[in-house]
């Protein structure tokens, strides 16, 4: 069997931890985002937080969806893609804006 | 009007040809899972019977060695005490299938767990407990698919199938598409179904 | 009401349509492709109604069951909602290309005469299917019947004749798109739009034909189903919103078509495997429960990309935007998109899970909230960007007159839908327990699960939402056709330069 099902008393733990994981790797993100636009350590910390409640749920999961030999993959997979793809992101829209706001910057031109 | 460009990784070429990649890869990936998944799920394939199975007698039990459910296949059991071969087996199934659409079933009832929610799921309906005998089981089922309102089964909630003009022969070419699609190994879709005939085992 | 009176309001009605025809193409704010648009737009806002009208019969019959019983029965309505929801998707997006497709391609539309005659098959095709499904509905177990009446394949249930004239339209679009774009500028956008589309008609191809065996039916229908929703309509909305970002917010193009093709790959990288979430129980092979798992789980990740970067460029940037209603209905769809396709999909994809919620109302759960969140805000958002241009370019931010209409409008449409999917989503749960788990899917536990006080309380809640978002789309269409009439302050000017390349 490559699967073992949820069991009857886990549904909502299944239901609840999946609509966690999704909600708090945004909400890391956003925070994670927003404390690189303002500058405050706070934020960075509060991301760290969301953070290790998203390990937290991914972890329940994982347990509850009974995750074994493979598809422990999967946890591992959410855990460093939802952790490192905000950072990655933020990395690519700096540096694809890069040129953007130098050259806005230099003529003075603000185009927005 | 002088332009920084952007580091490799993130220029614009760069992200163009991954996209190019990973659409194709993606593709080409799943072209070859789909010649694979043909070749399983074609009738008389390790996971779909021939048509003529609807000779045999159809259950669904619990595999321990695969820990799910899973049709099987017992012994010989005519639809409407007629023993087809395999050219006429997919011909009636066919019927029933083209009546299937035609009929819109889809819109009420779900196969295979797809189409709509206000009917029963009808994957293994052939199986289902509700016909309560085996052997009146094949003309309960003509009886209901030609007027579904005399013999409605609404177990209380007044939803009623309506009439649908299906003709004799639809029905039991209907009764042949079900019974047929009951054999198909969906992987252990729906968990827990206990069939008809299996109520003590 | 005496027949006569009814003939006079029809007269009244027809020759107001008329009016209001003759004024669109007198139009001067618009090019000869906007006009073309906004015929489509027209139409899908009539479709969007009657997606709410047959959504909201078929809403009825849960709990009337005996309602309409034998005369529009459940599965008319349903065919119905779910069919013209799918096609004002399709003009919203047909639309919208031609909407931009001269300013973009810096020519006039190559035949655009082909493209408007297109249109009216297009419309009369559509106006018939629509009236077999409600007059003639069924037919017999023939070919004849797929042909003419119904080929009653959820999604897809047009007849053949109607799905080869569908081509036919979609080959006629094709030609515009690709024939403009070649003879004027060739850019990122039209390059992954044209792809796209050529992507989008093939896919339609393979629901058109029949098989006897389901598994293999069902097999070639989810790649139509699934390819276009979760990933050509996807890219499709991407080159859309790729464009007006540029027009609206004045992104520079190459920051903009760098985004498109990271898009490009998360959503494809993503999606076209993810069509595994649904071989998980149609007979085809167990592998498709890692397939499917997998690439389901990565499927919210361009969802979290988003939100990154709106934050990023909010920190940058300052816009100023001059049309509140469609920023609106961007942001509703940056939620909706989010919770409907993300979170809403993610708590039932995992084949563990998905045993017991296969086939149930959290599949219309998830459903209606994300082709809502999806698909029909950026219509919407893109329709009032339309209506915008068409008035004149007129100022529709802050203190604009009869301001409340599109407001209200908004908040009805976003409560009602959001209102239904919970319901639905409890109804969902308690089924999955029931019928599915505990029962084992029998047909006694089917309407076990029916009959629980539960689920038929979240049918009535699922009704009273329905009607805040039916009355939603009315003020919404009646909004559309009123906005910025005698508005006289101009819209704030965009720096031109993202235009040009």
């Amino acid at each position: 069997m490559l699967i073992e099902p949820v069991a009857l008393s886990d549904f909502f733990l299944s239901f609840f931890s999946a609509a966690l994981i999704i909600l708090l790797a945004t909400v890391y993100a956003a925070l994670y985002a927003w404390s690189k636009i303002s500058g405050h350590r706070k934020f960075e910390f509060a991301a760290w937080l969301i953070y290790a409640a998203l390990l937290i749920c991914v972890g329940v999961f994982s347990y509850v969806n009974h995750f074994n030999d493979y598809w422990l993959l999967l946890s591992l997979l959410m855990v460093l893609g939802y952790g490192w793809m905000p950072r990655f992101i933020w990395k690519l829209c700096a540096a694809t804006h890069d040129a953007d706001t130098h050259h806005s910057h230099q003529s003075g031109d603000h185009h927005d | 009007m002088t332009e920084q460009s952007p580091p490799r990784w993130a220029s614009e070429t760069f992200w163009k040809k991954t996209a190019i990649w990973v659409t194709g890869g993606s593709f080409v990936l799943l072209v070859i899972l789909s010649f694979d998944s043909m070749k399983q799920i074609s009738a008389g394939g390790p996971r779909v019977p021939a048509y003529s199975v609807i000779n045999k007698d159809i259950s669904y039990r619990f595999d321990k060695a695969k820990q799910r459910y899973q049709p099987t296949i017992g012994e010989d059991a005519p639809l409407f005490g007629k023993t087809l071969s395999e050219e006429e087996a997919e011909k009636l199934v066919d019927h029933g299938k083209k009546t299937v659409q035609a009929k819109n079933c889809m819109n009420c009832h779900t196969l295979l767990g797809n189409g709509a929610y206000y009917a029963p799921d009808l994957t293994k309906a052939w199986l289902d407990q509700g016909w309560g005998a085996k052997e009146s089981r094949e003309q309960m089922m003509v009886n209901f698919l030609l007027d579904p309102e005399k013999n409605a089964r609404t177990y209380g909630s007044n939803r009623k199938m309506p009439n649908l003009d299906i003709t004799p022969p639809e029905a039991e070419a209907i009764v042949a598409f079900l019974k047929w699609m009951s054999s198909i190994d969906t992987n252990g879709f729906p968990h827990n179904f206990i069939a008809l005939g299996e109520e003590d085992k | 009401m005496t027949l006569q009176a009814y003939q006079k309001k029809a007269a009244n009605c027809w020759a107001g349509c008329k009016q209001r025809h003759t004024e669109l193409m007198a139009n001067p704010h618009l090019s000869g492709g906007q006009k073309l648009a906004v015929h489509y737009f027209t139409v899908a806002m009539v479709l969007f109604m009657a997606q709410l009208l047959f959504g909201l019969l078929a809403g009825l019959q849960f709990i009337f069951p005996s309602f309409l019983y034998e005369i529009l029965d459940f599965n008319v309505n349903r065919m119905v909602h779910i069919n013209a929801m799918v096609v004002w998707m399709l003009y919203g997006f047909l639309g919208s290309v031609y909407w931009f497709l001269e300013e973009e391609s810096g020519v006039e539309i190559v035949g655009l005469k082909w493209g408007q005659l297109a249109f009216w098959i297009l419309t009369g095709a559509v106006t018939v299917v629509v009236l077999v499904y409600l007059l003639i509905q069924i037919g017999s177990g023939t070919d004849t019947s797929l042909w003419l009446i119904n080929e009653g394949r959820e999604y897809i249930e047009a007849p053949r004749w109607a799905d080869i004239g569908i081509v036919v339209v979609v080959l006629t679009f094709f030609y515009n798109v690709a024939a403009t774009f070649a003879k004027g500028k060739w850019s990122g956008i039209a390059g992954v739009l044209t792809l796209d589309l050529v992507a989008l008609a093939g896919l339609y191809l393979a629901g058109m034909f029949y098989v006897t065996n389901i598994s293999i039916d069902q097999y070639w229908w989810w790649w139509v189903i699934h390819l276009w929703v979760e990933a050509t309509w996807e890219v499709l909305v991407g080159c859309i919103m790729a464009w007006s970002l540029m027009k609206l917010l004045g992104v520079r193009r190459k920051v903009v078509q760098t985004w498109l093709y990271i898009e490009v790959a998360l959503m494809f990288g993503s999606g076209i495997l993810g069509l595994g979430h649904h071989y998980f129980w149609i007979g085809t092979p167990e592998y498709w429960f890692t397939i499917g798992g997998f690439f389901s789980a990565l499927e919210p990740i361009p969802l979290v990309a988003m939100v990154v970067h709106s934050i990023y460029d909010a920190g940058a940037h300052r816009f100023k935007n001059s049309n509140h209603p469609a920023l609106a209905w961007i942001i509703a769809h940056a939620f909706g998109n989010f919770l409907g396709a993300g979170v809403w999909g993610f708590m039932h994809t995992l084949p563990q899970i998905n045993l017991y919620t296969h086939g149930t109302q959290w599949s219309a759960s998830h459903g209606h909230l994300a082709f809502f969140g999806a698909y029909a805000t950026i219509n919407i958002a893109f329709f009032y960007l339309a209506a915008q241009q068409a008035r004149g370019k007129v100022w529709m931010g802050g203190e604009l007159a009869n301001g409340w209409r599109w407001k209200t409008a908004a908040v009805l449409l976003n409560l009602g839908v959001m209102g239904m999917t919970v319901a639905l989503l409890i109804a969902g749960y308690e089924q999955s327990f029931i019928e599915r788990a505990v029962e084992g899917s029998t047909w006694a536990g089917y309407f076990a699960a029916q009959n629980h006080p539960w689920f038929m309380q979240a049918m009535v809640w699922r009704m009273v939402f329905g009607l805040m978002t039916a009355a939603g789309g009315g003020l919404l269409f009646w909004d559309l056709l009123e906005i910025g009439k005698g508005e006289q302050r101009p819209a704030a000017v965009i720096d031109s330069e993202a235009v040009a390349q």
